[in-house]
Parts: C-alpha cells; sequence; structure tokens
C-alpha cells in the first residue's frame, strides 16, 4: 500500500504542473491570439485581407522580374499543362502574360485559366502607406496628422497636470494650515464625479468662447489639477522625511525652495507615474475629443481612426497597421514601466 | 441709485470681510502666513475646482430644470424632464441595456478575472510571462481593441468565425443581429479584463499562507480552501470591482461608440443594430449632442450620477453581509 501511494504522489507531482501549463496556455490564447491576429492583418496585402476562408501567414502574389518590371505570377492552364506565367495586363476578364524564361512571346488567355500563385510574404509596405495616405479625400489628413495632434496634446497635458497637480499635492501633503484636511476631502469628492455630469455645461461655456475645434478645451483644464494625480503625488510626498524639510526651513529656506530644489528632485518615480497616466489619458481619450473637434486635421488617433473605420471599403490592413502603431506606445511604456502600470491598476482603472 | 447699490454690496462685504478677519485674529501669524502659502500653493487647483466642477455642477442641475436647446433662451420647466423619463422608451431600453451589461458582463468578468488570477497564482516556471500575455490586453487603447473586435468577429472574414467553424459551429453576426451584438461587446471586454486580474492576483498573494495550510491540515479539499478561505479573503476586492464595474457600465461609451459605427449600414444611427447596444451614456450623448436637448441631457446626467451613488452605497451596505473586511 505505502510505496504504491507514494508513486502515486511522485507521478502527481510530475504531472500536474504539465497540467497547468496546458491550463494557463490555452486561456492565454484567448488574450494572446487577438494580437496575432491584427499583426497578421497588418502585414497582408489588399488581395489577400479578403481571401476566405482567411488564414494566418499572410500571402502575397509571387511576382518576377522582367525588363525592370516586377509582375505577378499565375498558374495559366494551357490545354491541359499548367504553365507558370507572368501576367502583363488584365483586362475585362482576358489577360495578356509572358513566359519569364521567354519573355518575346506574348499569351493571351481568359482570366478563368488563370489562378494567382500566392507565397508567404508580410507587406510592411502597409505601416508607411497607413501613415501617409490621405484618409479624407480633399483634406490632405493623414494618421501623421492624428499622431502629431495626439502627441501635441499629450505633451501639453502632461505640463499642465506637472504644474498644477505638484504644487497642490505639496500644499496638501506638506504645509500645515487649517482647513487643509477639509479641503483635501473636497479633493478627493470631485473623483466621484462622473464626466457626464460636467460635459454639457463645459460644451455650452468653451463653444461661446470659440474655443471649439482648438485642442484648449482638451488642455486647459489639464493646468487646473486633477484629483487623481494630486492624491497620488501627495500620497508620494508624505513619505519623504518631515526633517529635510524642517532642516531647510530652518536654513532659511522658502517653501517655494524646499518645493522645487528638495521634493520635486526626490519625487521623480512618482512624477514618472504621473507623466505615464497623463499620456495614457490622452491617449486613449475618446469621449473629449469626440465632443470639441469637428474638423478632421484636428482629429486625434483615438477619433481619427474610428472616423477612418465609419467610411466606406476599409482597408483592415492598413487599418491594423495604424492600431499597432497606435498601440505600440503604450506597450513600450509598459515594459519600461511595469510597476508603475500595475500600481496604477490597483489605484484605480487606468482608463477611466 | 447705481452708488447706492454698490455701497450696499460693499457694507455686506464688509461686514463678511471683518467677520473673517476677527475668526483670523484668533489665529497666530505664523498660521496666518502658513494659510497664505497653503492657499498659494493649492490655488490653480481652487480655480479649476471653481470652473471644472463647481460651475458645471450647478450649470448642469440649472440646465436640467429647464427646457434649452442650444440657441433657444432657457425656460424653467421645473422636474418636467425628470418625469419625461418614465415615458421615454428609449431611456427605458437603454436602462436595460446597461443593466444586462452590469448583470452579465460585470459578473462574467468578476468570475473569469478571479479564475485567472488563480492560475496566474500557481507556482509554475514562466508565469510572469503569463501575467504580461493577460494583462496586455487592457492597456490596449480602447478603440483600437474595438476595431481589433469589429475585425476579430466579423461574420466572413474574421478568425472567431474560422476558429467556430473548425469546430462545426456556424458564428452569428455580431454586428447585425440584437441578439448578439451585446454578447460581442461583453467578450471585447473580457479580452480586456487584465485590470481585474491584476487586482486579485494582489489580493491572492495577500491571503496569508498560514490560513491556507491550517485548512490543508484540517483536511479542507481544494474546493473547500477556496470556497471557505480564499474567496472570503479576497472578498473586500470583489466589493472593489463590482462598484468599478457598475460604475464602468454606466459610462460605458467609447466601446459602443465605435462598435454601432462599425456595424455598416447604419453608420449614424447610434445603438445600432435595432437599440440594442443603446447604453446610457450612448443615449446620453445622443440626447445632448444630436438631438441637442440640454435641458433633458443634463437631467439624464444627474439620474445616472444619483443612480451611481444610490447603487454605490447599496453595495457598499449590503457587502457587510458578504464581505469580510
Amino acid at each position: 500500500m505505502f510505496p504504491r501511494s507514494n508513486r502515486w504522489y511522485k507521478l502527481q507531482k510530475k504531472v500536474r504542473p504539465f497540467f497547468q501549463h496546458v491550463l494557463i496556455f490555452t486561456v492565454g490564447l484567448f488574450f494572446l491570439l487577438p494580437f496575432l491576429w491584427m499583426l497578421s492583418t497588418a502585414l497582408k496585402s489588399d488581395l489577400d485581407i479578403y481571401r476566405t476562408p482567411p488564414t494566418w501567414l499572410p500571402y502575397d502574389l509571387k511576382q518576377v522580374e522582367i525588363d525592370g518590371e516586377l509582375l505577378p505570377l499565375y498558374n495559366v492552364q494551357i490545354d491541359d499543362i499548367t504553365k507558370e506565367l507572368a501576367a502583363l495586363e488584365i483586362k475585362k476578364g482576358q489577360g495578356k502574360f509572358v513566359d519569364p524564361a521567354n519573355p518575346e512571346i506574348i499569351i493571351e488567355m481568359p482570366m478563368k485559366y488563370a489562378e494567382p500563385i500566392l507565397i508567404v510574404k508580410p507587406r510592411w509596405q502597409n505601416f508607411p502607406d497607413a501613415l501617409s495616405k490621405a484618409i479624407r479625400v480633399g483634406t490632405g489628413v493623414s494618421f501623421l496628422t492624428y499622431i502629431k495632434n495626439s502627441l501635441t496634446i499629450a505633451f501639453f497635458s502632461i505640463l499642465g497636470t506637472l504644474i498644477s497637480c505638484t504644487t497642490a499635492a505639496y500644499g496638501f501633503a506638506r504645509l500645515h494650515w487649517p482647513g487643509r484636511d477639509k479641503i483635501f476631502l473636497v479633493v478627493m469628492g470631485t473623483m466621484m464625479l462622473p464626466f457626464q455630469v460636467t460635459m454639457i455645461p463645459m460644451y455650452v461655456v468653451f463653444s461661446k468662447i470659440g474655443w471649439t475645434n482648438t485642442f484648449l478645451p482638451l488642455i486647459v483644464p489639464t493646468f487646473f489639477g486633477n484629483a487623481f494625480m494630486i492624491f497620488l503625488l501627495r500620497q508620494f510626498f508624505l513619505t519623504i522625511p518631515e526633517e529635510m524639510c524642517d532642516a531647510a526651513r530652518v536654513d532659511g529656506a522658502s517653501e517655494w525652495q524646499i518645493f522645487s530644489r528638495i521634493v520635486l528632485p526626490l519625487s521623480k518615480p512618482v512624477l514618472a507615474s504621473v507623466v505615464v497616466f497623463t499620456f495614457l489619458w490622452v491617449w486613449n481619450d475618446f469621449i473629449g475629443p469626440m465632443l470639441y473637434l469637428t474638423d478632421p486635421k484636428l482629429f486625434t488617433l483615438a477619433i481619427g481612426l474610428q472616423d477612418y473605420q465609419g467610411q466606406h471599403n476599409v482597408a483592415w490592413n492598413q487599418m491594423m497597421a495604424a492600431s499597432i502603431m497606435f498601440t505600440l506606445p503604450i506597450i513600450i511604456a509598459f515594459f519600461f514601466a511595469q510597476r508603475t502600470f500595475i500600481q496604477g491598476v490597483k489605484l484605480t482603472g487606468l482608463k477611466e | 441709485m447705481e452708488k447706492s447699490g454698490k455701497g450696499h454690496t460693499l457694507s455686506l462685504g464688509r461686514t463678511w470681510l471683518s467677520k473673517s478677519i476677527r475668526r483670523r485674529e484668533a489665529w497666530s501669524p505664523k498660521t496666518r502666513r502658513n494659510f497664505r502659502t497653503g492657499i498659494l500653493f493649492i490655488s490653480l487647483w481652487i480655480i479649476g475646482f471653481l470652473a471644472f466642477n463647481l460651475y458645471p455642477i450647478l450649470a448642469s442641475l440649472y440646465y436640467s430644470f429647464t427646457e434649452y436647446h442650444i440657441m433657444t433662451p432657457k425656460i424653467w420647466i421645473g422636474l418636467a424632464n425628470y418625469a419625461l423619463v418614465f415615458e421615454d422608451p428609449l431611456f427605458l431600453k437603454s436602462l436595460s441595456n446597461t443593466i444586462y451589461m452590469i448583470v452579465f458582463g460585470v459578473s462574467l468578468s468578476l468570475i473569469l478575472s478571479f479564475s485567472c488570477a488563480i492560475l496566474l497564482n500557481l507556482k509554475i516556471r514562466g508565469q510572469s510571462i503569463y501575467r504580461v500575455i493577460y494583462f496586455l490586453p487592457s492597456i490596449v487603447p480602447t478603440v483600437a481593441a474595438t476595431l481589433l473586435f469589429l475585425w476579430v468577429l466579423n461574420p466572413q472574414m474574421g478568425f472567431l468565425h474560422i476558429m467556430l467553424g473548425k469546430i462545426g459551429i456556424v458564428g452569428p453576426d455580431w454586428f447585425k443581429d440584437p441578439v448578439w451584438s451585446k454578447p460581442g461587446l461583453i467578450i471585447l471586454n473580457l479580452w480586456g479584463m487584465g485590470q481585474g486580474i491584476v487586482v486579485y492576483l494582489s489580493g491572492l498573494q495577500d491571503v496569508p499562507v498560514s490560513l491556507v495550510e491550517a485548512a490543508e491540515l484540517d483536511g479542507a479539499s481544494w474546493w473547500q480552501r477556496l470556497r471557505y478561505v480564499t474567496i472570503p479573503m479576497v472578498s473586500p476586492i470583489t466589493v472593489f470591482l463590482l462598484i468599478m464595474g457598475v460604475i464602468g457600465m454606466f459610462q460605458y461609451f467609447a466601446q459602443a461608440y465605435v462598435f454601432a459605427a462599425g456595424s455598416g449600414s447604419m453608420a449614424s444611427v447610434l445603438g445600432s443594430p435595432l437599440h440594442s447596444t443603446l447604453f446610457y451614456s450612448v443615449y446620453l450623448w445622443n440626447v445632448g449632442f444630436m438631438q441637442l436637448d440640454f435641458g433633458y441631457a443634463s437631467a439624464l446626467a444627474w439620474i445616472m450620477f444619483i443612480v451611481i451613488m444610490i447603487s454605490t452605497a447599496l453595495l457598499l451596505r449590503s457587502s457587510k453581509r458578504w464581505a469580510y473586511y
């Protein structure tokens, strides 16, 4: 009895991790496969994305160079013999083909006898194409414009948030003044307020002063504080030893000097978090730009991509290429600042 | 006339000022100086609070009692906007759609993110890679993720269609069938549930090992340890995620907007197909910025705020009975 159960125990110990791996991996496919599908689509040729059934690997026409020109190859059936021929011209179901080995002779065949030859070939060109292609006819707007707009808004929002939230957080963390804690409760209370409540009056005000179709409604409020960031910074400032500030005070430093020369240089990690979070919010923001930006020249990536999707005949390969370029900065930021991301998730939802 | 009016406010101001000065006389010069510095440091926030929080709160409360289209003057109509919701079939539709997402979407994402957290908490090799894989979808920008799923769920060329086809199931048309549009969005939400997983995972790591071991010594099976030790220990996290989920669903907008616009034929109609993705915030947007009915939209915003507050309070209250703090 005893040795058998021992063997059973040993077997279980060996087999269990295997099944755990299988389980974790299988569930992981649910998270992983859409990414791979995104990448696969972004590398497909225009012809390949509409092929049914779809394939995981990107296929493209096999091409051959004849007299300095790249021509697609076809399997053409001529009297029961199938030949690899390059297509010169295709018109109204008739194709003009040449034999790559013997380019002088031109063969004309109906296209129904021709089958394109496909090989696995990623089409990297989709990425530059997605960037430069004019999305709205007549406006000269491309994804590059949208990226510039998103970056502009992100830059000023980060600047504004850093200026307004660090000062406020210092006021709440390091200064002792009557009424401070009550006002801090008000700060925390504003976090409860849904965007939808303030959205309409803010829209009325901003449109009355002519700020619609500018970045100002998205940027200016960031210069006047944000409850979550103030909270985040305050929590960090509280961990800086009070004695340090007191020593500087004894030496005659003003509060501003203590703030800018002592507290800020010690707070680089949390400042980095503020930069990352603000960037994420701006990059991801949908409803704000939807409200205030109607001119395609001013679209951010988020609403620009949506706008492109809403048009007819979406080129899904370029769409996915653009989505990848939209997502990549965040993935890169994640790998550089994993801890910041995880901390942010635990404090509150990152995207909201 | 004008002068006397000014004098009146001036005297009022003076008494208020003298009162506050008298109160401040109790403060030492040092306290007074500190107060001034403190206010100076938070002055940007104070301006922001007045301009971007307090003013819009009061204004939208006022709008909600008026008939107000952007160009017309506001007409006071009392509670009429609030009474209107009971006769507005689209309001009820949007509310029931949102409740559907809370009942099915939020609960499913809680159960599944807890299960995933348990998987990621197993002591096996390569766990850090799995954790990254499970988490990454949640940081994909909302619009990019929704577009990706429009493509993944594409009924002719999407990869889910192929996968289902391989096991002999004909996938539904997620964008044209009102029965399947919300499940489609729930799948999208589940793909991005990494944040819930991370929060649960950190909770699981905080469960004292001694407690689990004690239960094991007492002969508790894996399921019993889960049911009577782990789940109660992470119940505060469940409360937190549940509340965040309910709030999130009332504000659910970008995904639904992109999804409805992507359903093709009726790109301009929000909530398509057949109002099945007309969620609360989408309807609010529709009333406010498509119909430009700011009065009614403000009332809808306030109802949303009140409903969020009440449901948060109710959840916190009921959680005392089923969560262990």
